[in-house]
């Protein structure tokens, strides 16, 4: 066994000991802060609780990602069931290798009576639907995942036990995958941020896929299951980019960028009456993806039904317009499972142990400077770490840029932000304390200690 | 010595394939508003997906918008309007940013003149389009809808805002008056075998109120199907011919729905009319033709 000098023996144990508290410090202020005793005082935190450092990646310096020619994006708009039969039988003409539809054909909340669900009462429309559908024969549509009340009132999080589904007519000769993306939102209409989304989940006995992996299951096997042989519960999305149209009359802002994200035009992409003109060529096609959904009443209209937040939004915090529809949500998602260009992230006790360890030297060398340099020592440590702040936040944007992998070093930032106060604590107030202590305990009291006064001694 | 010219030829002729097989500039990956591509020496309708060669020019109309995706996989967005030449296109596609460019300009963004913004461009109001076209609003699809296959065709228009007796204007497409009729209904029939009308391959018709000729509905167009499109619906009309030869409500609502597949939706109109009208007692005809005209977005 290597032994080491006594001095350095001692070194290396206070560091230690000062690198523990500053975790035991973090961990007591995750405690109170979970209280939310300060919320009400703390706005800056709730702004920027949505931000993370690796949307400056997306935005603005990973290289120009490319257009994935294998997905066209079909508008649905607000056009009724007949209408979209109508859309998938001119589709199916030329012959797509699947069809997914992001929409749900059923009553919202099983309220079927002609007020709450008027769409019973178009059976034409749901007969030409159904029948397209079955037509098609490689069609997914989506389903939805609910927590039942029990479960719900058990105070489960996360753990679904039941699946909403389209009506048993269009269910027939589709197959089908949950919707459900990751997000804060408390219900449809909420804010919706989506920085992941989860492969696969149980659904009592049974697994069940997410709709853009069951469509890329169809369309390529062997590429999803590589997805689902990663094994991760859920996994970050790799946003290619957007479908973006604004429609801007004036002619002073035409020129100017108006867009949300960067990168507007990505997929190909179908208007509601292109599809129905047929103002298409059949080759973009043949032995394609075509997602139907809603990108809007007509392309250009700025709506914010089903549009979500993603980090490719130009503003990475604060106030912004919703910059995704969901139905580009699942294209991207699709394009990564494709072209496995998938954003791998450090395990859980490996943020850990980084944290640790750069932690750990930290300490070491506020203790040398401390000791070498003790009256540069203020300066020298707020410098040092105001650097490595900055130099691990430039790091985690580079790597995300350029290697796609997502360097979670919120805790480590955390640790050395918190590493000088504590180890000042530690030798001035803390060592001093104990020093007294310690003395109190080696030294007899006064009375105690023979002297010429209290001795008999002359 | 043979095997190897051979393989050399496959080769070769491989290549040339596959160089034939990138025989496109750009693609359009979306395209919104009317905008056409030169090929050769006419103008064509611009279509979703279609190649577009060095030679190619494109014209974009007013408000409207083209998404390309280069041959390289990078994609371009043309918004301004105005006739692009594709070799000029390919030229400003450069090579991209450099991933040091990218870093110089995301650190320095903040001061860039696109940073810098008026801090008036929006108001608290909204624009209001004149009242549903003058108070008139005839039940008559948009132009890419407007053929007709039949002899007739049935026009209504919502009579609530303006009040009869309305002139029903039937005009050529040079806009000359080709006939001109009063009518105290909301409701017109056209035939297109009357003499004024059978030389014509489109008509426009217009509906204003007889009191105030400004209160006027737009022009909207009838066309007659072309031959080559006429011969389409006669060849699917031929395999239901059998189920709606009676003359029935029920015939009349199955031809509706056939019309309606095929995109002939004053054809539609006038079958609903018929059907609504042979069994008058039946609410279904009438659900379903409101219906069709709110799914068509007539109403």
């Amino acid at each position: 066994m290597l032994s080491l000098p006594r001095f350095m023996r001692k070194f290396l144990i206070s560091c230690f000991i000062i690198t523990v508290l500053v975790f035991v410090f973090m961990w007591g202020i995750s405690r109170i802060t979970a209280l939310q005793l300060f919320n009400a005082f703390d706005p800056i935190a709730q702004a920027l609780s949505d931000f993370e450092l690796t949307d400056y990646a997306f935005s603005y310096l990973r290289p120009d990602p490319r257009v994935d020619e294998r997905i066209v994006l079909v508008n649905i708009g607000e056009i009724p069931r007949a209408g979209i039969a109508q859309q998938i039988s001119i589709i199916n003409k030329y012959k797509p290798r699947v069809i997914g539809i992001d929409g749900y054909f059923n009553c919202e909340g099983g309220l079927r009576d002609p007020e709450n669900c008027p769409q019973l009462l178009d059976t034409l429309g749901n007969l030409l639907l159904a029948n397209a559908i079955a037509e098609a024969g490689n069609v997914v549509l989506v389903s939805k995942l609910h927590q039942s009340m029990k479960s719900i009132n058990s105070g489960v999080l996360d753990v679904y036990d039941s699946m909403e589904y389209s009506d048993p007519m269009f269910q027939e000769h589709a197959d089908y995958g949950y919707a459900n993306l990751v997000t804060e939102a408390q219900y449809q209409e909420d804010v919706k941020i989506c920085r992941s989304f989860i492969p696969k989940i149980k659904v009592g006995d049974r697994e069940e896929l997410a709709f853009s992996v069951k469509v890329a299951m169809k369309y390529d096997s062997a590429a999803t299951m590589e997805l689902l042989n990663r094994g991760n519960e859920e996994e970050i999305i790799n946003y290619r980019g957007n479908i973006e149209m604004q429609n801007v009359r004036i002619k002073s802002l035409k020129e100017k960028d108006l867009h949300t994200t960067n990168y507007p035009v990505m997929f190909y992409a179908l208007d509601v009456h292109q599809v129905f003109n047929e103002e298409f060529e059949p080759e973009m096609i043949k032995d394609k993806i075509v997602l139907l959904g809603y990108l809007g009443k007509h392309f250009g209209d700025p709506s914010w039904t089903d549009k979500f937040f993603t980090p490719l939004n130009k503003k990475v915090s604060g106030r912004a317009n919703p910059d995704m529809f969901g139905l580009v949500v699942h294209a991207n998602i699709i394009a990564m499972i494709l072209n496995q260009d998938y954003v791998d992230e450090l395990k859980e006790w490996q943020t850990y142990a980084i944290a640790f360890i750069l932690c750990f030297l930290n300490i070491a060398l506020f203790t040398y400077i401390n000791k070498k340099m003790p009256i540069w020592f203020d300066s020298l440590s707020l410098l040092i770490q105001i650097i490595q702040i900055f130099l691990l936040m430039g790091l985690t944007i580079w790597i995300f840029a350029e290697l796609s992998f997502k360097l979670d070093l919120t805790l480590t930032l955390a640790a050395i932000a918190l590493a000088g106060p504590i180890f000042e604590f530690c030798h001035n107030v803390l060592e001093t304390f104990l020093a007294r202590v310690w003395r109190k305990k080696l030294t007899r009291p006064k009375d105690e200690v023979l002297t010429t006064e209290n001795s008999d001694v002359s | 010595m043979k095997t190897q010219k051979l393989a050399l030829l496959i080769v070769v002729i491989g290549l040339s394939a596959s160089v034939y097989g990138q025989d496109y500039t750009f693609k359009v990956l979306a395209n919104k508003g009317s905008n056409e591509v030169k090929i050769g020496g006419s103008w064509q309708p611009l279509k979703t997906g279609a190649s577009l060669k060095k030679d190619d020019e494109i014209k974009l109309s007013d408000n409207s918008y083209i998404g390309l995706v280069h041959v390289s996989g990078r994609p371009v967005e043309l918004k301004k309007s105005g006739n692009y030449k594709v070799s000029e296109l390919e030229g400003q596609m450069g090579t991209g940013s450099s991933v040091l460019h990218k870093y110089t300009d995301f650190i320095l963004s903040s001061n860039s003149a696109e940073a810098q913004k008026n801090r008036l461009s929006a108001t608290g109001a909204v624009h209001r389009a004149v009242g549903g076209e003058a108070g008139i609003k005839l039940m008559l699809p948009e132009y890419q809808h407007s053929g007709i296959y039949n002899t007739q065709a049935v026009v209504n228009w919502d009579g609530s805002k303006v009040s009869g007796p309305y002139v029903v204007t039937l005009r050529n497409m040079f806009e000359e008056v080709l006939l001109k009729t009063e009518t105290p209904e909301t409701s017109y029939k056209i035939d297109l075998t009357d003499p004024l009308l059978a030389q014509e391959n489109a008509i426009l018709i217009e509906v204003s109120s007889k009191a105030n000729p400004k209160e006027a509905s737009k022009q909207y167009l009838i066309k007659k199907l072309s031959p080559a499109d006429r011969k389409k619906v006669e060849d699917a009309f031929n395999e239901i011919k059998d189920q709606v030869s009676e003359e029935s409500a029920l015939s009349a609502y199955i031809l509706a729905g056939f019309y309606e597949q095929n995109g002939l939706y004053i054809d539609a109109i006038t079958a609903y009319e018929e059907a609504v009208k042979r069994a008058p007692d039946v609410p279904t005809f009438k659900e379903s033709y409101e219906e069709f005209l709110l799914r068509n977005g007539l109403k």
